[in-house]
């Protein structure tokens, strides 16, 4: 028999584990304890909504840190990160040219906690653009692009425009001197391009220069429509890697 | 055994299998663990990088007061700094798209599986990658150096170093002329402006020559083909000819208009300045490096190039993007990273500063203190 069928001793750890939470209210929750046999573990990575993304066994070189550095998963992390904190400061911004701006000083003053989230929000916004690039080029570096996954790159390439975008638009929400800008320098340079380059900016700012109708755009890409496509996307690349059959190794 | 009462053929597969079956490890613990710690650290982390550093907010957005300089956010500088350096359509539209598409097409452009899943599995792997480092920044330095008329400054510099206090002029630079009795002196004399120009825009300003043709068409009549003046204002072809005299087509709608040069006329020396040169910079160059890394018999295979190109395209995607933070300043102006201004020492934009936090004041119960004594 395969050794990995075997079940295996309880460590330190589980025995931690079932203590803690191998009691009534959690098993009415969990149904079962701590799964220390392989096929209880299998069946939970199979069974649970959050954990099924994954296969159920993994390639032993996939689980060396050096071989993706967690930068892919890293890059998810922020989005759930800035899902969790971006719902926090939508319950104190509201975007017009008289609010937006105040409501984001009041996190620094009125607010608990306000400035936390808002930095937060802001560094995880930075630190994305950051891993997905570095994924891009860890992904690159190892050939993992190549047959069969060449369309799970093609996604990968949407979903770096997608962050870019994401971080651009919500640039512009605080509606201070380096936000307006920032995006006015940016738009212009949507609106050099040679043909139908003065209305593509137009459409995107509404109107011809960054003002009330460019916030409530910009708001509205940077929390339903990019956020909405980001996921369709990444859903999509997750699955991708399951049906690539899993990471690239050597053949 | 097992193994030879079965076929040959399954009997590998199911060797291959078993054998790949040990390879593999459960993904609870292992991996979960793994992600586990890493959200765990990620987590810490991001708490205390908010905690001691706090997201910038500068004065409210107020669309009559200017910042010099006016930056993107950083990720977009790079585009911002390349908008220095040929016209803005191409700088900020073409050639991200181009470059974009040129991402999403590697793969299909790289099809074989060799080093695949490995870092950088393929012989020369490495030794290109640095190559190509080296190559780009080089290159990128110095030609952001020349658009700046920088490099002509270093030049002239240069006899300081051994102590001399005059400035060193190009031997044939600026007026000095020795190419004139050579046979096709002139010629020579047009190229070797050319070569010594100060900057890119001055292939548009102050590139001179003139020659003599025995008809002109267009602008003037005095025999020569002046550059820059005769370039100005090229008809395109055809236009206003029996061929091509449409004219002002109003019942189009405006942008269709747009795209219908029905007046068109050309301006040469911008073009060049603007498109031409650009495109021969940025087609040519990491053409150049593909070809070098060939006769230096390191690159072979596609992916060899893939690798060359993809590693330069990064470099100039950071490096640029360094550039246009930390050493643009007033006026986009090439400056050190020292002496590009700090917005939020600007009075007229500087940073939010909080209302300063009102004493709470119990007067009202101290005067009823009062009155009860
Ligand atoms: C929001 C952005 C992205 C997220 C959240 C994301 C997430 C992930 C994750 C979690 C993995 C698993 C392996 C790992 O962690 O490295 C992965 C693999 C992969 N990603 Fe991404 N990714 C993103 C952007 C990109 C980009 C920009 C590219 C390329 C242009 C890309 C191409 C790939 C490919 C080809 C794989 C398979 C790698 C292999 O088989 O070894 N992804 N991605």
């Amino acid at each position: 028999m395969a050794r990995t069928e075997q079940p295996r001793s309880p460590g330190f750890g589980e025995f931690i584990y079932d203590k803690l939470f191998h009691n009534y209210i959690w098993q009415s929750i969990f149904r079962s304890g701590y799964p220390n046999t392989p096929r209880n573990q299998m069946l939970a990575i199979a069974t649970s909504v959050f954990l099924h993304l994954h296969p159920t066994r993994i390639h032993k070189t996939h689980v060396k840190i050096t071989h993706t550095y967690c930068l892919g998963g890293l890059s998810f992390f922020m989005f759930l990160g800035l899902t969790v904190t971006g719902v926090m400061l939508m319950f104190y911004y509201v975007p017009s040219v008289d609010r937006a701006y105040t409501d984001i000083a009041a996190l620094e003053t009125n607010v608990q906690f306000g400035m936390l989230i808002r930095n937060l929000h802001r560094w995880m916004a930075h630190g994305m653009v950051l891993t997905v690039l570095l994924h891009m080029m860890r992904v690159f570096y190892m050939g993992a692009y190549k047959p069969p996954r060449e369309f799970n790159w093609v996604v990968g390439v949407i979903l770096l425009v997608l962050t870019l975008l994401l971080s651009f638009a919500g640039y512009l929400l605080p509606w201070d001197q380096l936000a307006l800008w920032a995006i006015t320098v940016g738009t212009n340079i949507a609106g050099s391009a040679p043909v139908l380059g003065g209305e593509s900016r137009f459409v995107l700012i509404g109107g011809f220069e960054v003002g009330p109708n460019a916030l409530i755009r910009f708001y509205t890409l940077h929390v339903i429509a990019l956020p909405l496509l980001a996921a369709i996307f990444m859903s999509v690349h997750f699955w991708r890697i399951r049906r690539d059959g899993g990471l690239a190794r050597p053949l | 055994m097992a193994v030879a009462t079965q076929g040959a053929g399954a009997t590998r597969e199911s060797v291959r299998q078993k054998r790949e079956r040990e390879q593999e490890l459960l993904v609870w613990p292992d991996l979960v663990f793994i992600e586990f710690i890493a959200a765990v650290l990620f987590t810490l982390t991001f708490v205390i990088l908010s905690t001691f550093i706090n997201a910038p907010l500068l004065n409210i957005a107020n669309s009559n007061i200017t910042p010099n300089p006016s930056k993107a956010p950083w990720y977009f500088m790079n585009l911002q700094e390349l908008l220095l350096h040929m016209d803005a359509g191409l700088a900020g539209v073409i050639v991200p798209t181009v470059l974009l598409i040129g991402l999403m097409v590697i793969p299909y452009v790289d099809r074989s599986n060799d080093g695949q899943g490995g870092w950088f599995a393929t012989p020369n792997a490495i030794r290109i990658t640095v190559f190509s480092l080296v190559w780009a920044s080089v290159w990128t330095v110095w030609l952001i150096l020349w658009d700046n008329s920088s490099h002509a400054r270093i030049y002239e510099r240069l006899p300081m170093l051994w102590g001399s206090d005059t400035r060193w002029e190009w031997p044939g630079h600026k007026g000095a002329l020795f190419f004139e009795d050579w046979p096709g002196g002139n010629f020579l004399r047009v190229i070797w402006d050319f070569v010594f120009l100060d900057n890119r825009i001055a292939i548009r300003d102050n590139w001179q020559w003139s020659m003599p043709v025995p008809f002109q068409p267009g602008s003037g009549t005095d025999g020569h083909l002046d550059w820059p003046r005769d370039f100005k204002e090229v008809p395109l072809p055809l236009n206003g000819t029996w061929i091509w005299n449409w004219g002002d087509p109003g019942w189009m709608p405006g942008w269709l208009r747009r795209l219908y040069p029905y007046d068109g006329h050309l301006d040469i020396p911008a073009i060049t300045a603007e498109y031409v040169v650009p495109i021969i910079v940025m087609v040519g160059l990491p053409a150049l490096m593909i070809w070098v890394l060939m006769k230096l018999g390191w690159a072979h295979t596609v992916r060899d190039a893939m690798i060359a190109l993809f590693t330069g395209f990064i470099l100039v995607y950071f490096a640029l993007t360094i550039v246009g933070v930390a050493f643009r300043g007033k006026g986009q102006n090439l400056v050190p990273f020292w002496k590009v201004p700090n917005l939020e020492n600007n009075p007229s934009i500087q940073r939010y500063a909080p209302p300063p936090e009102t004493p709470l004041v119990f007067a009202d119960r101290g005067r009823g203190a009062e009155g009860h004594g």
